[in-house]
């Protein structure tokens, strides 16, 4: 009986440290298991951090590890012709055929042209700052440098952008786009009247952004060139050519520049979300040059020096509303400008002119490939303003995909000369880096 | 001090007091409230799209506030930035990308003028949903001869393997973990369920597709593969003769004599192209579903979209579909 007992307890101890030593292991697969999970999240962030702070900095090649050669030569350094840092380069063409009944045809109509080849270069500079540079080629004129300028986009505070160099000057929704993103073949007549097509300028734009709320923005920009200048490569209209205005070079060819030489434009705008698809956005845009000299020769070839002081105010509303399914829906854009220019001839004749101008924009996008709009505009010459110009036109256009884009335009012109109607194709191809930004 | 006694000399000694006290209360409220905002703070996240939205929502429970730009509709190479996106993507305290160069033509562009370090590619905000993720259909060669809506890292549309997907969830609690430690535990417990969430469901759906295995269909633009893959379904041509390329005629017609010689039961596209699949279907004597490519912002996330998208699979490539 002891003997049994004795069994008896020995395969009971045996049975209960068996069944203890089990719930051992499985507690501590268990916390190994938690363990792991609760701290593998923790090794991954430690990791990665180890990963960002290595990447950047020099460190030993490990044995047996390749060593990384590239960007250097054989000598063991970068080259001189090293590529590695090359900015992106874009190229656009954009070709037009023109057809028009006017009787003094400017040289481009009735003929084909390559209106534009812009060759653009993007790089960042460092950390805060980006360069871009685009290039602007034409048949007859050779090449320009269209806008070229340092934009420091990640150093000020804040929403803070600035922009140094020669560059579109931020005003209304038309002058600063390139002539092939616009919906239409040709900028606007009264841009090419009062700003000269595009308003550019070399000087310094400050910019800055705001959120209203949780869906609206409010961005206003504010700069100093060194005059109000003008650029248009228009095919159609009493502006036809390729042309530059008011550059405001010779200015510096009597003397000291002073202040009230220089150009100062501003703009603000406020973009108002109104569901998922639509958008309306309002601005305002002035540029102001209190005074500009220029030479110009009389009849009998006598130069005589012209002061004037030029401002133009513009005020815009864009309403967008396109189905970001589909493509389908409808932009109409409105712009109203004001041109006051104040002349005077060596301090003498003092005379003012006011003018008045706008035109309007609509576009309905019947898909992603398929669009079909209408223009009109009307304004009084900035320069005489008892002359007055008009016209409308309609256009489509066929987006064969993203980079390849076809359009067709008709528009009739009414002018102080004769009336006159042009008809034009337009097919523009886009190669290389491109972004679609931001539509403010 | 000569004008500060002049004042306190107007003011009556109870006046002073009462006003002391009043401060008093008012600053320990604003404290009181500003501890209160700090605990309830949440960490504000902001995807591309509705299917990542819905990862960072398991993940990040009531500890983050989600929201997607996109609706799950649009096509994402070509969405137009609105304010509410520079709004969002400004104050966000995590940005999701699904990455792979989907959204190239509007997240650098946006990253870049909303002006938030903490977000963009660098940052410990910034979430690459992409990153470990296997691409398929890398090109060879990077020209647009091979289409115009070429993606030189790959194709994009990840989202439809769940075994992806996993990564991504991975990625995004990574994320969320690096950029707020306090509620670290508790994102990795709900990364956990939700991993087993999708294994779990990824078994089912794999039991609901294995009689398709090997079905061959058709798809209008280069979206599927990823599905193919996870469920050893067969791709043999697109609508489209190359992506982001609107077909001709004689594409179509060849597509429909392939489809019928490869005994294909199944188009699939999006919404905006369900007319053409139909035709196309109708013509091969295949049957048409039109799908969404992700779940929607409307939707019931991407679990219930993936539910939905194996259903119409199997319906008809599966032992009760249309068989010839």
């Amino acid at each position: 009986m002891p003997a049994r007992s004795t069994i008896l307890l020995m395969v009971w101890t045996c049975a209960v440290v068996s069944s203890a030593r089990s719930q051992t292991t499985e507690d501590l697969q268990r916390r190994i298991e938690e363990l792991e999970l609760r701290h593998s999240a923790e090794v991954d962030a430690l990791r990665e951090e180890l990963r960002a702070v290595t990447r950047d900095a020099p460190r030993e090649v490990q044995d047996g590890e390749p060593v990384p050669r590239r960007g250097l030569s054989e000598g063991g350094q970068t080259t001189v012709f090293d590529n590695l840092f090359n900015p992106a380069i874009s190229v656009i063409g954009d070709f037009v055929f023109a057809g028009s009944d006017q009787d003094d045809a400017f040289d481009r109509l009735n003929r084909f042209t390559l209106r534009d080849v812009e060759v653009g270069f993007v790089g960042r500079v460092d950390p805060f700052a980006s360069y871009q540079v685009y290039l602007h080629i034409e048949e007859e004129t050779g090449f320009e440098i269209e806008e070229a300028y340092v934009f420091v986009d990640d150093a000020l505070p804040d929403t803070f952008e600035l922009k140094v160099g020669h560059y579109s000057v931020d005003f209304g929704k038309f002058s600063a786009l390139h002539d092939h993103d616009l919906p239409m073949l040709d900028k606007p007549q009264v841009l090419q009247d009062y700003l000269g097509g595009s308003l550019r300028g070399t000087g310094v734009e400050l910019h800055h952004w705001t959120g209203l709320g949780d869906t609206s923005t409010l961005r206003w920009s504010a700069g100093i060139t060194n005059g109000i200048q003008g650029d248009a490569h228009s095919m159609f209209g009493p502006a036809a050519g390729h042309h530059h205005s008011h550059d405001g070079a010779d200015v510096e060819s009597f003397g000291k520049r002073r202040f009230e030489n220089f150009a100062f434009h501003g703009r603000a705008t406020a973009v108002v979300e109104l569901g998922a698809a639509a958008t309306v956005q309002v601005g305002a845009s002035i540029a102001y040059q209190p005074k500009a000299v220029r030479f110009f020769e009389d009849t009998s070839m006598q130069p005589f020096r012209r002061s004037f002081e030029q401002r133009v105010v513009g005020l815009d509303a864009t309403y967008r509303n396109v189905d970001q399914a589909t493509g389908r829906g409808v932009v109409l854009v409105g712009e109203a400008l004001w041109s006051t220019q104040e002349f005077s001839n060596d301090g003498f004749d003092v005379s003012r002119v006011g003018a008045f101008g706008g035109h309007l924009c609509g576009e309905a996008f019947l898909g992603r490939q398929w669009s079909v709009g209408a223009t009109a505009g009307a304004f009084e010459h900035a320069e005489d303003a008892s002359e007055r110009s008009s016209d409308y036109g309609a256009f489509a256009t066929w987006k064969v995909d993203e980079f390849n884009r076809l359009r067709l335009e008709a528009r009739r012109f009414q002018d102080p000369g004769p009336d006159s109607f042009g008809i034009s194709m337009q097919w523009t191809i886009i190669l290389g880096t491109h972004g679609h930004g931001i539509p403010w | 001090m000569a004008f500060l006694g002049r004042r306190v000399g107007r003011w009556p000694a109870s006046c002073i007091g009462s006003t002391l006290r009043r401060a008093s209360r008012l600053s320990t409220a604003i404290a009181i409230a500003a501890v209160a905002t700090s605990l309830v703070a949440q960490v504000k996240v902001v995807t591309t799209t509705p299917d990542l939205a819905d990862v960072a929502r398991s993940i990040g429970g009531d500890d983050i506030d989600v929201r997607s730009l996109t609706t799950g509709e649009e096509d994402l190479h070509l969405v137009t930035v609105r304010p509410s996106f520079l709004v969002q993507v400004h104050r966000a305290d995590v940005f999701v990308q699904l990455g792979f160069d989907a959204e190239h033509a509007w997240v650098p562009a946006l990253l870049q003028k909303a002006k938030n370090r903490a977000v963009r590619p660098g940052g410990a905000g910034f979430c690459d949903a992409s990153v470990g993720v296997t691409p398929l259909q890398v090109p060879a060669s990077v020209t647009r001869d091979a289409g115009p809506d070429l993606h030189p890292r790959g194709n994009p549309h990840y989202n439809l393997d769940p075994r992806r997907m996993k990564i991504v969830a991975r990625n995004v609690r990574d994320c969320l973990v690096r950029v707020d430690k306090e509620h670290r535990d508790a994102y990795i417990e709900r990364h956990a369920a939700f991993d087993a969430a999708i294994e779990h469901r990824l078994a089912q759906w794999t039991k609901l597709l294995a009689p398709c295995r090997g079905s061959a269909f058709i798809e209008n633009h280069r979206t599927w593969v990823y599905f193919a893959d996870a469920f050893d379904l067969k791709i043999v041509g697109s609508l489209e003769p190359r992506p982001g390329l609107p077909p001709s005629a004689k594409h179509l017609a060849n597509i429909i004599e392939l489809a019928k010689r490869e005994k294909v039961r199944l188009v699939v596209a999006r919404p905006r192209f369900a007319e053409l699949a139909r035709r196309v279907a109708k013509d091969c004597g295949a049957e048409a579903r039109i799908l969404q490519i992700g779940s929607l912002a409307s939707g019931r996330g991407w679990l219930a979209f993936m539910d939905d998208i194996v259903a119409q699979f199997a319906s008809v490539l599966g032992p009760d579909g249309s068989r010839r």
